[in-house]
């Protein structure tokens, strides 16, 4: 720990150097120019408070006006579809945070207006994600696509799942860490685990919106597995009741009630993370933006204990995580004036100055760039930030199609009755991929499905 | 055999006995909620019985800089108090106009059967045609609107509990008084109202709470400005994290003004009812 | 003096029809109107396609909802019976003694201030299998901690726990209301008679009371079939589908799954169907007035 500190101290001096080329970002934000004033429509969470104190620097250094209107999550997608519903004019909102589960919606439906056609000048800055291209649309191919594609947002928070582990626990068993692979994760579980006292791995087992289907999806993608046979081609022929998946599920329930909680058809994402910070847990799979959390000892007591890395492989090297990103977007209803001022705002929140300053706020920066040298400048404060760099290139996307948000229920409904018991792993793929299929059939895409598991 | 005195005692003892059984149970669940809004967060997941007190929940919900409570807690006042008006003020007029002026049966039956309707209708099925009409008025976001929904929310139970007080008005004295020479509004006036009064108080009490915890149509037809405390309580259940301890705070100093109406108004009520206004 | 008359009737009905006309007719019609639509939205602009009764007659198909109606059933008869009785007890007894009845009932009073969602949040607190207060009254008792809120055969009680706790104060309130508002003389002359309590009570203090419970029982059925809030919050449904009702169903379709034509037949459905109770509850309280 005096070692940690004193190294600390060794680097206060590069964190005083990035804070340095934080405040020349007031010099460059003046680029941005006068505008009107704009409202950005938002849920609160644990990184809402650094994104306001960024806009408030934003106003200090532009004196463009920069507003709030923050919702409890539940409430956002519905304001955010009443306000972009409204005809020509009259739409409320200039920046959208629009979640990753109702990106393809928005695209879909047309709602949104392409940067580029408000300002041809911007592009997607280097260092700055294309989150699976989920910020690129294009609305003739209806598909993510960076080079057809035009450029629709800006990403605000890059969130997407790791591995958050005790890494304290590796090191009392003698074990490397981070965990490589799932096979390495389970030993670790088994040698953590001490019911009820200790779970060595916990799952959202929980039926939500989603929970189970979001916490399953990179089980089953880094096992080969997939929910259609090849979405981004156009052939929906349903492929979750393959060989791979029936592996990812067995070692997700196996895992999830030999080796966790008592009770793992309720656990939900809150529940997880407060296993973590309780203590009571030894691996769970949650996204980059619990992390506050984790080091603040009026809500851990797991502080300077828990580690998080990329998400580990699966048994042919595959890896993924599954975005749950939020993109900043700009209505197609609204005047030009306020188009212009919101696509500025988003063109300076993705410069290198901007996230610089947004660390130093405690924000969670979208840029790899910004998050690398942070993570080298201060290994033990950041350490969860070169992990979440690393994870942005494995990113997948829950779904693509608009009406994904009907798959989910199906796919919470077996998962949650899979992980209690309540039916086997094969009669849950099987129900799923024929409810998915009957779906898909109904929603006019071409659609089949494979041979019943045995 | 008991005397009489004796069986008196038992029966208060049982009475009493099974009154502060009722009351642990029920106020077991509240201390709990208003004993977290003193924890940290930590101390709240694993239920820590012995814990060093904090204000820091407190805090973080009146004074921290983005704190918007007592704004919050200002617009349910002035929601939950004007609905309150307008909603047992519109109830009492159609009650006694529909039980007085002789309406067309089937009339009065469809007003009834749809306010019945009306309140099955799930609250948050109808938002959307409410907000893209404000927008179309300019009131959207408004307190004004919100009252306004309030008051149509709440009019069916409101309407329905003035009907029943009504009918314990005795007619006689309404008829004498238009024999007198009385004008319907002065009948109104001068003789139902003063006799209802303690009805509307009952009723005022059950549409204030009502309104006081109305989240399904505040959640989405407010703004930063104008949302209401069950939204901003809402606020702390944030999608990775909820804070439970100034949850609890919020929900805690939101009870305190319908717990003192409640000690004003029932004295009210118990006179009110002693009329035999439910019935 | 007609005139007059004739202008009071309807200035005194006007301000009602007024808030119905404009804020309740409109968004029912418009949600009957949806239910026999498919709503889709491309290039900014809203296509609906008249499907006619396609959407109700999927409903019976629906894995969610026909659990989810049976699981209203069951929570509604359920919670509300035990609160009937609860609450009766409870406002009989503040009724019959002489001190301390303002302290009671401001105690009584305190669950039904308190929003649904915190309800909701705080109750799963309670409830945790590792932490919470109940599981470690079970583990002091000796007892095994359960798995309240996760198990499907304790799922439901839980709710049904949650949702007495919180609603049995307000059967409480009315029923007091009811039960101070019996004529005082029928009682002295049971009294006098030498009645005992219980044939009192089932002789005398339930048949006069049986408008009030109707009414009462009215109310509560309502809002025990739209419950939500607390649902949301401590299940969200699950496991599997052991506390899936109708409200999480119609929210789900309606918002989450975008599918507002399927959404509003399932809340005109149900609509319907709790008309029906209604209605015969009412007609049950009229041949209980006709008798009494």
């Amino acid at each position: 720990m005096t070692q940690l500190k004193s190294t600390k101290s060794l680097l206060t001096g590069a964190v005083a150097a990035l804070a340095l080329a934080a405040s020349s970002a007031a010099a460059y934000a003046a680029d941005v120019g006068k505008h009107v004033p704009i409202t950005v429509v938002i849920n609160q969470s644990p990184w809402y408070g650094p994104f306001e104190a960024l806009a408030e620097y934003y106003e200090e250094t532009t004196g463009n006006e920069v507003n709030f209107d923050v919702n409890p999550f539940p409430a956002l997608l519905e304001k955010q579809r009443n306000s972009v519903r409204a005809s020509a004019g009259d739409g409320e909102f200039d920046i959208l945070a629009t979640n990753a589960i109702w990106i393809p919606e928005f695209y879909h439906a047309g709602y949104l207006e392409a940067l580029t056609d408000i300002d041809p000048s911007i592009t997607l800055k280097e260092g700055v994600p294309a989150l699976s291209e989920t910020v690129y649309w294009d609305a003739e191919g209806k598909i993510n696509s960076a080079e057809s594609g035009k450029l629709m947002g800006i990403p605000l928070i890059a969130n997407v799942q790791v591995l958050y582990y005790r890494a304290d626990l590796y090191e009392e068993h003698g074990l490397e860490h981070p965990p490589q692979t799932w096979e390495d994760v389970k030993v670790a579980a088994e040698a953590f685990h001490d019911s009820p006292s200790f779970y060595g791995i916990g799952h959202q087992g929980n039926r939500g919106a989603p929970d189970a289907s979001f916490n399953f999806l990179p089980f089953l993608r880094s096992h080969g597995g997939s929910i259609f046979a090849d979405e981004p081609g156009g052939d929906y022929s349903v492929t979750i009741n393959s060989p791979e998946a029936l592996a990812a599920l067995n070692y997700w329930t196996d895992t999830g009630t030999r080796l966790g909680p008592n009770n793992p058809g309720s656990i939900s994402q809150g529940k997880l993370i407060q296993l973590m910070t309780t203590g009571k847990v030894g691996h769970a799979v949650l996204v980059a933006a619990a992390w506050t959390q984790m080091d603040n000892p009026d809500k851990s007591v797991v502080v300077g204990k828990v580690n998080t890395a990329v998400l580990p492989k699966g048994p042919d090297g595959d890896q993924s995580t599954t975005l749950a990103h939020f993109i900043g977007h700009v209505p197609a209803n609204i005047p030009d004036d306020r188009k212009a001022a919101a696509a500025a705002f988003l063109n300076w929140f993705q410069t290198k100055e901007a996230q610089d300053k947004y660390m130093e706020l405690g924000g969670i920066s979208i840029r790899t760039d910004t998050l690398a040298e942070y993570g080298e400048s201060d290994p033990v404060t950041y350490r969860w930030a070169k992990p979440l760099a690393d994870s942005l290139g494995v990113t997948d996307i829950f779904y693509s199609i608009p009406q994904g948000s009907q798959i989910v229920p199906i796919l919470e409904l077996y998962l949650n009755k899979a992980i209690i018991g309540e039916i086997s792993n094969e009669e849950a793929l099987n129900s799923a991929a024929a409810d998915i299929e009957a779906l898909m059939n109904e929603l006019g895409y071409p659609t089949g499905r494979l041979p019943d598991l045995q | 055999m008991l005397t009489i005195k004796a069986q008196k005692r038992l029966g208060g003892f049982i009475r009493h006995s099974w009154l502060m059984l009722s009351v642990f149970a029920i106020l077991f669940p509240f201390l709990w909620i208003a004993l977290s809004g003193f924890k940290r967060e930590i101390d709240i997941a694993m239920s820590r019985i012995s814990f060093a007190p904090v204000w820091s929940n407190y805090e973080e919900l009146l004074f921290s800089k983005s704190s918007t409570y007592l704004t919050n807690f200002l617009n349910s006042v002035i929601v939950s108090f004007s609905a309150t008006v307008l909603c047992v003020g519109i109830a009492t007029l159609a009650a006694h106009s529909l039980r007085r002026h002789k309406w067309p049966i089937f009339a009065v039956s469809a007003i009834l059967i749809f306010s019945m309707i009306f309140n099955m209708t799930p609250a948050m099925t109808l938002v959307g045609a409410w907000h893209s009409l404000f927008v179309k008025v300019g009131i959207n976001n408004t307190l004004f609107a919100l009252i306004l929904v309030n008051v149509v929310l709440l009019l069916p139970m409101a309407l329905w509990l003035m009907m029943t007080f009504m009918r314990d008005v005795p007619e006689e004295l309404e008829e004498a008084a238009a024999i007198d020479g009385c004008t319907p509004a002065e009948i109104f006036r001068k003789i139902v109202l003063p006799l209802v009064v303690p009805g509307m108080m009952a009723t005022s009490v059950i549409v204030f709470v009502f309104s006081w915890n109305e989240f399904q149509a505040a959640l989405t037809l407010t703004t930063k400005a104008t949302q209401t405390v069950p939204v901003a309580i809402a606020k702390f259940a944030q999608e990775y994290e909820v804070k439970h301890g100034a949850m609890a705070a919020a929900a805690t100093l939101s009870t305190i003004p319908a717990v003192m109406l409640m000690l004003v108004a029932t004295r009210y009520i118990v006179s009110g009812l002693t009329n035999g206004a439910i019935k | 003096m007609k005139d007059n008359q004739q202008l009071w009737r309807w200035t005194s009905l006007a301000p009602l029809l007024l808030f119905f006309g404009a804020l309740a007719l409109l968004p029912v019609a418009n949600i009957l109107y949806m239910s026999f639509h498919t709503v889709q939205w491309a290039e900014g602009v809203s296509t609906w396609t008249p499907v006619g009764l396609e959407n109700y007659e999927r409903l019976p198909k629906d894995a969610f909802f026909s659990i989810g109606v049976w699981n209203t059933i069951v929570f509604s008869v359920t919670s509300v019976a035990i609160q009937m009785v609860l609450g009766f007890l409870l406002a009989l007894a503040v009724v019959r003694i002489k001190w301390g009845s303002t302290f009671y009932k401001t105690i009584f009073i305190l669950p039904i201030l308190i929003p649904g969602i915190v309800i909701g949040a705080i109750w799963k607190l309670m409830l945790d299998f590792d932490f919470g207060v109940l599981n470690q009254i079970n583990i002091w008792l000796g007892l095994q901690p359960l798995d309240w809120t996760g198990s499907v055969k304790l799922a439901m009680p839980a709710i049904i726990i949650v949702d007495v706790w919180h609603w049995t104060p307000f059967v409480f309130l009315l029923m007091l209301a009811g039960l101070q508002g019996l004529p005082e003389d029928v009682f002295e002359a049971a009294k006098v008679d030498g009645t005992g309590p219980f044939r009192e009570l089932f002789k005398i203090t339930l048949p006069l009371m049986l408008p009030t419970i109707l009414v009462t029982l009215m109310f509560r059925i309502i809002l025990a079939f739209k419950v939500f809030d607390e649902i949301f919050l401590l299940t969200g449904g699950g496991p599997g589908t052991a506390t899936e009702v109708i409200a999480f169903s119609i929210f789900r379709t309606f918002f989450f799954e975008n599918r507002v034509g399927l959404g509003s037949a399932m809340s005109f459905a149900v609509i319907f169907a709790v008309a029906l109770l209604v209605v015969i509850s009412l007609a049950a309280q009229r041949y209980a007035q006709s008798k009494g």
